[in-house]
């Protein structure tokens, strides 16, 4: 009797949990492409906000590529992290390349773009957890600080100059905080010195790299 | 007990029972997500969704669930509505559900749902239970909204920010910045500035219901 019972209990709860996981299956593969196209239309709008209207003025393409494990360390990076080039019409007009600086509470996460000819158009930190009001002028919303790197390229300032003022580099800091804008600055020398390994490699080596939508 | 009864019974759930503001259930998003009006409405309609539809599925279920089984049953059912929301949202509203990001999961494990279906939905009929459903989910929609309301104004300085990402493009400017600029309170993007909030609305509660009980007398 009780063995009975407890036979109808589970036949109730497996053959629903069948049934609700087909209908979940069924939803998923009706949302998959969409949400994958979603990821990566908004992926790409986030890294089009590093680059100039200027620069582009037809299919933008975006090619993300894996940074080499030699440059990892280097720009603070996790295994797998991508580098992108950016693309006008088949031509490559950019590099967009993600750093990762260590702060004075955690970590921060910057994107830079480079142009071919290795400067430097904009730098946005996109994630950190300086403290609020002090080292949160990194951001752009709340300090113009971070576009003093705009134009900056290796061959207009020399290794010694990649420093706070106060470091002896050219660079200017803010008031409250010293280790946040130094890592900033730390971090941005790195990705213009992998730009450099890159951009060395030539531009036809860039050309060949098939693009993404 | 009669149908009538029972409805009108339950309406108690708008205020003098709510669940938000009495029992203080389903704390979770309301302070950590509820930085914007935006937000509060998203979260709050979903939740509402998913708590008749799961209310309806289990209540539809009763006679078959026993004491062993109800519990399985129910996380199923909500995981499952709950899941179909995520996909949905992210499919055709994804900036929406990346302004909300885990907390739309996170519905599965909101108290305001587990306490209708332990109360409601699995003595009550179909009708009662959707019934139910309606009246707390909106209950806790327009406290979540209230909270969401004065954060924004008082995080943010703004008013209806974000809405076109529920109304579209038409809703673009409908922001307000009644204190200019750059006005924001940091501490009310924090939830340590939603319990502040939500401590004040629990008291104007209490000293509206003691005016009301004078009144009466």
């Amino acid at each position: 009797m009780t063995s009975k019972a407890n036979l109808r209990r589970i036949v109730l709860v497996s053959v629903s949990a069948i049934l609700f996981m087909l209908v979940l299956g069924f939803v998923h593969s009706l949302t998959k492409e969409i949400i994958s196209s979603n990821i990566l239309s908004s992926k790409k709008e986030k890294l089009l906000k590093l680059i100039p209207k200027s620069y582009y003025n037809g299919d933008v393409f975006i090619k993300s590529l894996s940074v080499p494990e030699t440059h990892l360390r280097s720009l603070g990076l996790d295994n797998g992290s991508d580098y992108h080039v950016v693309k006008n019409n088949g031509i490559p007009v950019a590099l967009i390349i993600p750093a990762v600086g260590e702060g004075y509470s955690g970590d921060i996460k910057i994107l830079v773009s480079i142009d071919m000819a290795g400067n430097i158009i904009e730098v946005r930190v996109t994630s950190h957890k300086e403290t609020l009001g002090l080292g949160d002028k990194i951001e752009i919303t709340k300090s113009p600080w971070i576009s003093q790197f705009s134009g900056r390229s290796l061959s207009n300032t020399t290794d010694v100059e990649w420093g706070l003022i106060p470091d002896g580099g050219t660079f200017d800091s803010f008031t409250g905080a010293t280790i946040t804008p130094r890592a900033v600055v730390r971090q941005v020398f790195a990705t213009l010195n992998f730009s450099k390994t890159i951009l060395d490699r030539g531009y036809d080596s860039l050309k060949k790299m098939e693009g993404i939508n | 007990m009669n149908d009538t009864s029972f409805f009108k019974k339950n309406n108690k759930q708008l205020w003098s029972n709510n669940l938000t503001l009495v029992k203080l259930i389903g704390m979770t998003p309301v302070l950590a997500i509820a930085t914007t009006l935006s937000n509060a409405l998203t979260l709050g309609l979903t939740t509402l969704l998913i708590l008749i539809g799961s209310n309806v599925l289990i209540s539809l279920h009763r006679k078959k669930l026993t004491e062993k089984t109800k519990i399985p049953f129910a996380i199923l059912v909500v995981a499952t509505l709950v899941t179909i929301t995520d996909l949905v949202m992210q499919a055709f509203a994804y900036a929406l559900s990346t302004s909300i990001g885990i907390f739309v999961p996170l519905i599965a494990t909101n108290g305001v749902i587990w306490d209708r279906l332990r109360v409601i939905a699995y003595n009550k009929t179909v009708v009662q239970a959707a019934y139910d459903g309606l009246v707390c989910g909106t209950a806790f929609l327009v406290v979540i909204s209230v909270v969401g309301i004065l954060r924004e104004l008082l995080g943010a300085g703004t008013i209806f920010k974000n809405m076109h990402l529920i109304f579209g493009s038409v809703a673009k400017n409908w922001v307000i910045q009644p204190f200019g600029e750059n006005f924001e309170v940091l501490i009310f993007n924090f939830p340590c500035g939603a319990f502040f909030i939500l401590a004040s609305l629990l008291a104007l509660k209490n000293i509206i219901d003691s005016y009301l009980d004078k009144y009466a007398k």
